[in-house]
């Protein structure tokens, strides 16, 4: 997948390294993502299919990454925080993430973790499907909103893998800057405790010219000639 | 009480007045006794209220869901350990365009919303205050921009803004206390490339983020995590200022007790405040209520409120609490450059125009919006991609790209509707309070101003030499709900925020906004809590405080 097959835009950069000059409630959160812990709420069956499903919507291999985003699943259902918000007809968070992750298994034609054991490009398809409310067969994911599961495992996911310094090294992010700051703000200086990028990488990451959906069409739609299908995906 | 960063409770103090600090409410100042007023909600209103009230002496009891933050240990520089600060305590949502809430829109604990807002100070013009004179829209004001002139003013030097020599829009042109910041980060230095391009006037926006040392505050160190809490100080929150000042004052701030009812006397006045602390409930009785909830908790609070002569919920006889929700329209659009950016560095918001704030006929719409440079960190970048439709490979390349990449923010007025509303569920939360459903769509209307805005947002990233790639959907700020105006039959508050309904219960916060402005909009609410804390002064001078 990309992160393994792609050479570092930022080769050698690994931001835990400036870790001492992070505040310390700071280095806690963040180096506690590197252990994370076994999983509490979630079934052993139950964090494969997360695992498995964040591989596909993240396009992530490494385990170390997966394992912390099952751990991010794993304290939300702990967690007594609210979900600042929820759409009205979608079940609350935990019995969403339950009863989707056990729908995903059906899907895959069997119980127990059985998504897991899909093809990747069967899993794939089978989480485009969901995106679009297509999902197959419908009794599997009966009484679930399909799109309501997809954003809610893919938004865990994301900002999981979003917090994950391995992530941050990959993509330059400085990281943590206090009690430190930064000081060089020009455009194209640097403090000395940043990543350099490989002059190199530029061309590497240019992402591919879009055909048709995502990027482009949905450019199309905000610069004003249907406005009304912009905000209709949001949910 | 709150999770912490590693997932266990933290436990701060529940009880602070001056030289007591107690972690249970067994020795609460006041008792069983009556003070001037209880405040609810310890944000940028109910900060400004308090430190007002407690300097001219009243006796002062301020209720705050929330923690009583300590930034020194609770703020981390993290996006993931600080979606705390906002309220997340679950609210269904409805409509067309399901609003996100949470960190994006509210604040929890002390300090509210100053806790994580990006500083952006700006007054609103005008021409805010009478957009149905003015333009046939949305519904004019109680009170003027004149009215609140000399509370902008007052409150910018409290806070010591920083800001342009000469701010280019609007009514006040500067200057301010403090100068501006002077490095601007590079995504700003690329918004004022662009607008200088094609002839925009832009400048540093006036922000409540120091540029000089204050009151003991550093300047800031360009960090770049104001919305995730500022570690040095140099950002200003209620939590930091006002607040501390209150307890100086006398005020008692009662942290983690979440207010639940208004009680109602025979005579139909507020006599006292109920709430609950870690399962218990309590009482606070006063001569005056003043709500400073935001936009959601202040009509579910008003609207669970019901007894005799107010069956449909408290200061609810127009039927108008919970009606006219808005918040700012907020696409972001991101763009490509062919050298770093890095999104991260500095303070979000350095850059700024307004050139697009007033009515232009030519553009099929009334009102505008404003244009912020305005920084990301990564879990904000994927949560806009996210939102624009990318996963998996897509999401991957998109984020890769992410030092490379420039965003323009706008700030879209929104008007006003009566159907986006505030009601109650069925279903209830911890505490037993029924949750409240926010409806909410997007009227075509403003649907045309999020497509002029986003094309500025364009074309200016164009003319900086980048490639736009992805536009992400998005809101900022809650206003009204609670909305002010002359005629009790169709406002809930008059212009001194007072209840047309119950005379000694008065609701001040973006809660009372008629119209939403263009512009962010903290500094009117600070505004706004200064000016009613004058008025109700006023009063309690002439004694008058609980009069009919």
């Amino acid at each position: 997948m990309a992160s393994d097959a792609a050479p570092p835009v930022y080769p050698g950069f690994d931001v835990m390294a400036e870790r001492l000059a992070w505040d310390p409630a700071t280095r806690a959160v963040v180096a506690a993502r590197l252990s994370p812990g076994r999983p509490q709420a979630l079934t052993e069956a139950e964090a494969r299919t997360v695992a498995a499903a964040a591989r596909q919507l993240l396009a992530e291999d490494r385990s170390e990454i997966l394992t912390f985003v099952v751990s991010h699943f794993d304290s939300r259902l702990q967690s007594d925080a609210g979900e600042g918000q929820r759409e009205v007809g979608v079940p609350p968070e935990a019995d969403l993430l339950r009863r989707g992750l056990a729908a995903l298994d059906r899907a895959a034609g069997g119980e127990g973790a059985a998504f897991a054991g899909l093809p990747a490009a069967e899993q794939r398809e089978l989480i485009a499907a969901l995106a679009a409310d297509r999902a197959e067969p419908a009794d599997a994911f009966a009484g679930l909103p399909q799109k309501a599961l997809f954003s809610k495992l893919l938004g865990l996911a994301a900002e999981a893998l979003a917090s994950h310094p391995a992530v941050w090294s990959e993509i330059g992010y400085a990281g943590p800057a206090y009690p430190r700051g930064y000081y060089r703000l020009g455009r194209g200086v640097l403090d000395p405790w940043e990543p350099r990028a490989d002059p190199a990488a530029r061309r590497r990451i240019t992402p591919r010219e879009q055909s048709g959906g995502g990027v482009s069409a949905r450019l199309a739609d905000v610069d004003g000639r249907t406005p009304a299908a912009d905000h209709q995906e949001r949910g | 009480m709150a999770p912490s960063p590693g997932g266990e409770a933290i436990r701060r103090h529940c009880d602070h007045y001056s030289g007591h600090l107690f972690d249970h409410l067994d020795h609460r100042k006041f008792g069983d006794d009556e003070v001037d007023v209880c405040i609810v909600g310890a944000g940028a209103a109910g900060g400004v209220l308090a430190q007002r009230l407690a300097a001219a002496r009243l006796r002062v009891v301020v209720v705050e869901a929330g923690p009583f933050w300590d930034p020194a240990t609770d703020f981390v520089s993290d996006e993931l350990a600080t979606q705390r600060l906002g309220w997340q305590d679950t609210r269904l949502v409805a409509g067309r365009d399901p609003l996100k809430l949470g960190h994006n829109t509210c604040g929890r604990g002390v300090g509210g919303g100053t806790t994580h807002f990006t500083g952006v100070f700006l007054r609103f013009h005008a021409s805010d205050f009478r957009t149905r004179s003015l333009d046939g829209v949305g519904v004019d004001w109680p009170l003027t921009y004149q009215d609140l002139e000399l509370h902008y003013r007052q409150i910018e030097h409290e806070v010591a803004v920083s800001g342009p020599l000469r701010f280019p829009w609007g009514e006040y042109h500067g200057p301010y206390p403090y100068p501006a910041r002077s490095a601007v980060s590079p995504n700003a230095q690329v918004f004022q490339r662009g607008c200088a391009a094609l002839g925009i006037e832009s400048c540093v926006p006036p922000l409540a983020i120091l540029s000089a040392p204050h009151a003991g505050r550093p300047p800031c160190i360009n960090r770049g995590f104001c919305n995730q809490g500022c570690k040095p100080n140099s950002k200003f929150s209620t939590l930091i200022q006002h607040i501390p000042q209150a307890i100086a004052d006398g005020a008692e701030v009662l942290s983690d007790c979440m207010a639940t009812q208004v009680e109602v006397g025979r005579d139909g006045a507020a006599r006292a405040v109920l709430f609950d602390h870690e399962g218990r409930e309590h009482r606070q009785r006063a001569r005056v209520v003043i709500l400073c909830g935001f936009v959601v908790e202040t009509p579910r609070l008003l609207l669970q409120c019901t007894g005799p002569g107010h069956e449909d919920g408290l200061a609810n006889s127009s039927g108008m609490v919970g009606r006219g929700v808005m918040v700012h329209s907020s696409h972001d659009v991101y763009a490509a450059f062919a050298d770093e950016v890095r999104l991260y560095k500095g303070t979000p918001v350095l850059a700024t125009t307004q050139a697009y704030y007033g009515t232009d006929p030519s553009r099929g719409f009334a009102r505008g919006y404003t244009l912020h440079a305005h920084g990301a960190r990564p879990v904000e970048l994927v949560s806009g991609l996210c939102g624009a439709g990318l996963w998996g490979l897509e999401l991957r390349e998109a984020m890769r790209e992410y030092n490379y990449l420039a965003r323009v923010t706008m700030i879209g007025e929104v008007l006003p509707d009566q159907d986006n509303r505030v009601r109650l569920a069925d279903e209830r939360d911890a505490h037993g309070m029924r949750r409240a459903v926010v409806d909410f769509s997007l009227g075509e209307h403003d649907q045309r101003l999020i497509a002029h805005a986003v094309g500025r947002a364009r074309a200016i990233l164009e003319a900086a030499g980048g490639t736009v790639r992805h536009v992400a959907p998005d809101t900022a700020h809650l206003l009204g709900g609670c909305r002010m105006g002359d005629d009790a039959a169709t406002s809930v508050v008059d212009g001194d925020c007072r209840c047309h309904d119950v005379p000694n219960l008065y609701i001040c916060s973006g809660a009372v906004f008629p119209t939403s402005g263009g512009g962010n909009p903290t500094e009117t609410i600070m505004a706004l809590a200064a000016r009613t804390a004058a008025r109700l002064l006023e009063r309690a001078r002439r004694r008058e405080l609980t009069a009919v």
